[in-house]
């Protein structure tokens, strides 16, 4: 199924996965035991939301100027035809565009599961959700670029571009924000 | 474009580094599952405990004597009470984004069935 990475060159996936390695790890470099169990817990926590705040910025970054650049597109091709030059330039930007959504997505992911993972404490329903739908979009969108099966990415294409799952999506993260 | 994602990523790599080293006393997940800190499990269990270790006010419970305080902070900490058991709302949140994604998931197969159904039939004629 997963026949080839072709959108992604080896050292944008070295740069990402080194990104992700980076924010994982970093909890390991910096463990001070000489500070007592209250301000390590409240600098833990102060980081794990830092991290939420860093995901949620991440996605914003990746999501807007991508929805902007499709609907761009779609309107010139309706207003201007696809022969111009300006559609045509708009066609070509569009796999750097959508490798730079993709990076910054799968960081934010992964920023957002660490945060997840520091504040499993307080896990509440809200949460659990969010984590469901967020992990659902990024699959769907993972196998979206990565399968060349027709059939897959038409599922996929339909999951990940659903409007009600973005809302809800939207809708989560502002319901996980307020209650937190 | 391609010369800017490769700026962008490292932007964000550097700015990760800034932020992260700033905040320098970043704790290990050792001290997050902790059994060293406060001998205690994960949220809801910890609650509990510290629910009874707050509701039982005698003074000789605890070994190190620091009974008040420790009770205090135990009280604390178990009226911060995990929304997991109380909130019902955040319950029907849960089960709209499960009906939710099961529906998506299910209007893409259907409509993939169409679509495929439809391809058969122009093959047909």
């Amino acid at each position: 199924m997963i026949k080839k990475i072709y959108f992604i060159s080896n050292n944008n996936i070295l740069l990402i996965l080194l990104s992700i390695l980076f924010l994982l790890f970093i909890s390991f470099c910096y463990a001070d035991n000489n500070i007592d169990d209250n301000n390590n817990r409240r600098l833990l926590h102060n980081n794990a939301e830092l991290l939420g705040w860093i995901s949620i910025s991440c996605g914003l970054i990746a999501n807007i100027p991508f929805i902007l650049y499709v609907r761009v597109k779609k309107l010139s091709v309706k207003r201007l035809g696809g022969g111009d030059s300006l559609t045509r330039n708009l066609a070509l930007e569009h796999r750097p565009i959508v490798t730079f959504h993709t990076a910054l997505n799968l960081i934010g992911f992964f920023t957002g599961i660490f945060h997840g993972i520091l504040l499993v404490r307080g896990i509440d329903f809200i949460s659990i959700s969010l984590a469901i739908v967020i992990t659902t979009l990024t699959v769907s969108g993972i196998l979206l670029r990565f399968t060349k099966l027709r059939t897959v990415n038409q599922f996929n294409k339909i999951i990940h571009t659903h409007i009600i799952l973005s809302t809800l999506l939207v809708i989560l993260v502002i319901l996980h924000v307020s209650s937190s | 474009m391609k010369v800017l994602f490769h700026k962008f990523i490292f932007i964000i790599f550097l700015s990760f580094t800034i932020v992260l080293f700033y905040n320098i006393q970043f704790l290990t997940f050792i001290s997050v599952f902790s059994q060293g800190d406060d001998k205690k499990g994960f949220g809801i269990q910890e609650r509990e405990r510290a629910r009874i270790h707050a509701g039982n006010n005698s003074q000789t419970v605890n070994d190190d004597k620091s009974g008040i305080q420790e009770r205090e902070r135990a009280r604390i900490h178990a009226g911060n009470d995990s929304q997991f058991f109380n909130n019902d709302l955040t319950r029907i949140i849960l089960i709209i984004t499960i009906i939710v994604i099961i529906g998506v998931g299910s209007y893409a197969l259907y409509k993939i069935y169409l679509i495929r159904r439809k391809s058969k039939q122009s093959k047909l004629k």
